[in-house]
């Protein structure tokens, strides 16, 4: 295996050895996501790409349904259930996540939001650990509100942990760039595959939503064509 | 009023793939805001997929992929994923149709649609798909208005015809379960070769009747009058066709209506509280029968299709 | 009755130490978290997995690992003669719980304590090595999925008719006396997972066999890697975004 993966950028499955730490002594490595020590040996136990990023993390960069919250991320969460001090909100991890009443700017006992059952929450992750209903806040580092908050209207969609990490990329990707081009819209991407989009006509929202929900598979060039082949169509 | 050739059967269940409690997103509940834009979409003939109200989602038809059995196929419509087979087995003719064969359908969940569907739990909706399309297909009692003609399964009568077995299984779920199934049992019966028998008199008795079935020709079954079912679910104050689990979760009612290529109808479910005009009964099933003809066209040329693939196999 | 002819074909023409064809497709079912269809020969399964998520009852939720359940049925046209009853019989609750043990051994569960993954297993056509098609599908489904596993489970059976060991076999095989060996193994740790057998079998005899069947779990390990790797590879097409 030697200090010097080969496997980097490439496809690696669960249980192959991508690294050999006996021959890295001396040096401190980052392990991320779908990749496990045990002993002297780095392990894939996720299926995806080997990544690498200066100066020493490493990680599996994958796509799934499902979500492992972490700490920072933002994510569309639905309430599914209410209590005296927090809402129960479920985000696509392991455990249902839980919102304090009072995780909002300005927030009091007396001005607590009344969400019902079914309202979708632009919220961000502030714990998150193995075993713990991870904690959200509709507020940002400062305690501001920003974007966070609940969504009205628009229309909510389920996709991948992959393509939110691809809208959410910059430069923009060709999906959003070439919608754009075209049609006045809003979008909220969750870490989580959750996204949502909101414009002021109907079928501009259908249009867009589907448009994105297309681009998952799709190479640069495909996503690009796509979306004109799409605006041509309604215009 | 409705016609006296038509079997009509109300009842007033809620469906029952709604009762499910989990906290998965599409079972907690749409949202107001969501539930009135699907709504909407609806009102302006424009459905999230892009799809107008009357539009199916694209078919895709697989035949033959139960090869153990007489006839089988596997429909898709977008993620609702289904199979049927055919399995033709010796009987005897019940005594108060002895001049028929017979012909059962089984509907099967599987969980990995649904985990709720897991023990016993798709049960009953396996039930009441296995009812409706019994109804669908196979018309009455007393067998009149049969899609599936059992006399064409009599081998001799009041002693031996042949038991068909129309097993059905549910892989993935996103609505529509009804016409998906009934597609795939077109599509499996025009896959089906039922074996050609000779009826020995002269070695039969009362008990058992003695019959050569061959093991190479094969009689392909008679589909031109099998019909398809199409589900009209009521959104607000209109009609969609194909429903997807997200429309069906706001519907108030729906009609399953099945029609044959000649434009006869075969059979009338509905289900859902709301109680309907029979003017409007009326107009659906026009509106159905319709939808229908574009609906057998495109099956009949997928199943084509898909039968012609099987051919080309090395 | 003669499994093995003189000229060492078996009955559908395969040679002793021959598997049958195998084909695998991951993401069949749109709307579980992870699924899969294997096929060896005409062995038929689906797998779809549902988590990880919350633990639906609380009375089984474990703090210290997730919750791993699984579920066996057999479609009623899987097999030659229609089947009356498709789940609850011995069977079916025996198989459920192998396929549960052998995938539980390798899903890293600490890593989601308090949650829950379902694995559901479902038989299309049923012609012999049956429970290894499951256990092949289950761990494309989890793979798919993104639950964390320390190595892929792969599995394969062999047996031993008119004294020849022979690779896979297919039902009229299966039914025919001869001892039938399932062995399920983790491939990158070479470690064997699963280890089933009926019949009797001298030890040399038994040695033979079941080595064939890891050879056999080897073969089905490089076509499921295969099918991963190309899937992962749809990844880099989108040229890697985010960390």
């Amino acid at each position: 295996m030697g200090s010097k993966p080969c496997f980097i950028d490439k496809p690696v499955v669960p249980g192959d050895v991508v690294l050999d730490l006996s021959s890295m002594t001396n040096q401190t490595i980052k392990l991320g996501g779908g990749l496990q020590q045990d002993h002297d040996a780095v392990t894939v136990v996720k299926a995806g790409i080997l990544r690498f990023s200066k100066p020493n993390k490493y990680w599996i960069e994958s796509s799934h349904k499902r979500y492992i919250p972490t700490v920072g991320d933002a994510v569309l969460g639905i309430v599914v259930d209410k209590r005296a001090d927090s809402f129960y909100v479920d985000i696509k991890g392991p455990m249902v996540a839980f919102l304090p009443v009072l995780a909002f700017e300005g927030g009091t006992r007396r001005n607590i939001p009344k969400f019902e059952v079914g309202t979708l929450i632009y919220t961000r992750i502030v714990k998150a650990n193995p075993g713990i209903n991870p904690e959200l806040s509709c507020m940002d580092a400062s305690g501001k509100a920003a974007e966070f908050g609940p969504l009205k209207d628009g229309y909510m969609f389920e996709s991948s942990t992959g393509l939110s990490r691809m809208l959410l990329s910059s430069p923009t990707c060709p999906v959003l760039e070439g919608l754009g081009k075209k049609l006045a819209f809003e979008i909220a991407v969750g870490l989580n595959g959750r996204v949502w989009v909101n414009a002021e006509h109907q079928s501009s929202i259908i249009l867009a939503a589907n448009a994105i929900m297309n681009s998952e598979s799709l190479t640069s060039v495909q996503q690009k064509i796509m979306v004109e082949k799409l605006l041509d169509r309604v215009n | 009023m409705l016609e006296a050739d038509l079997e009509c059967f109300f009842f007033d269940e809620a469906v029952l793939y709604l009762s499910f409690h989990t906290w998965d997103k599409k079972m907690v509940g749409l949202s107001v805001g969501e539930r009135n834009f699907i709504k909407g979409g609806i009102a302006q003939d424009l459905r999230n997929d892009g799809r107008k109200r009357l539009t199916y989602r694209p078919i895709y038809v697989e035949t033959g992929v139960i090869p153990q059995a007489n006839g089988s196929a596997k429909v898709k419509l977008g993620a609702t994923d289904v199979i049927a087979s055919v399995k033709a087995e010796l009987g005897k003719p019940s005594l108060s149709h002895p001049d028929q064969g017979k012909v059962f359908i089984y509907v099967e969940c599987s969980p990995t649609a649904e985990p709720s569907f897991e023990g016993r739990g798709g049960e009953e909706l396996s039930t009441e798909l296995s009812t409706a399309l019994e109804r669908s297909l196979l018309g009455g009692k007393s067998g009149a208005g049969a899609g599936i003609d059992p006399a064409s399964l009599l081998i001799k009568e009041g002693k031996v015809c042949w038991d068909l077995y129309v097993d059905c299984l549910v892989i993935s779920s996103d609505g529509n379960l009804l016409d998906a199934l009934g597609a795939a049992i077109k599509a499996a019966l025009s896959n089906t070769g039922i074996p050609r028998v000779q009826f020995r008199e002269a070695a039969s008795t009362d008990e058992h009747a003695d019959v050569d079935v061959s093991d190479e020709e094969f009689l392909q079954f008679d589909t031109s009058g099998v019909p398809v079912i199409v589900t009209l679910t009521k959104v607000g104050r209109h009609y969609i066709v194909d429903a997807t689990s997200e429309e069906e979760s706001l519907m108030s009612s729906a009609v399953s209506i099945s029609v044959n290529r000649r434009g006869l109808i075969c059979g009338l479910t509905k289900r859902g509280g709301a109680g309907l005009d029979p003017s409007v009964i009326l107009d659906m099933i026009s509106v159905a029968k319709h939808v229908s003809e574009q609906l057998i066209n495109k099956l009949d040329s997928e199943i084509e299709a898909a039968e012609r693939a099987n051919e080309e196999e090395p | 009755m003669e499994y093995v002819n003189p000229e060492g074909l078996r009955l559908d023409g395969r040679r002793p130490m021959e598997m049958r064809q195998l084909r695998a497709e991951i993401g069949v079912v749109s709307r579980a978290d992870g699924s899969a269809s294997f096929e060896m020969g005409n062995t038929k399964v689906i797998a779809a997995v549902y988590g990880p998520r919350e633990v639906q009852n609380r009375s089984q939720q474990m703090n210290d690992q997730a919750l791993v359940r699984c579920e066996y049925s057999m479609a009623n046209f899987s097999t030659g003669d229609r089947r009356r009853k498709t789940k609850g019989d011995r069977r079916s609750t025996e198989i459920s719980l192998v396929i549960r043990q052998t995938m539980e051994a390798c899903i890293l569960t600490h890593l989601m304590p308090r949650s829950q993954i379902d694995i559901y297993v479902q038989v299309l056509q049923a012609d012999g090595g049956t429970r290894s098609a499951c256990i092949n599908a289950a761990t494309l489904a989890l793979a798919d999925a993104g639950i964390p596993m320390r190595d892929l489970v792969t599995s394969c059976s062999a047996g031993y008719l008119n004294s020849t060991p022979l690779l896979d076999l297919n039902y009229l095989e299966d039914s025919a006396g001869g001892a039938d060996v399932t062995v399920g193994i983790l491939p990158k740790l070479d470690k064997v997972t699963l280890l089933q057998m009926d019949a009797k079998l001298p030890m040399d005899i038994f040695e033979n066999v079941m080595q064939l069947a890891v050879e056999g779990c080897k073969a089905v390990e490089s076509h499921i890697r295969e099918i991963l790797l190309e899937n992962a590879q749809t990844l880099v097409i989108r040229q890697g975004y985010g960390s």
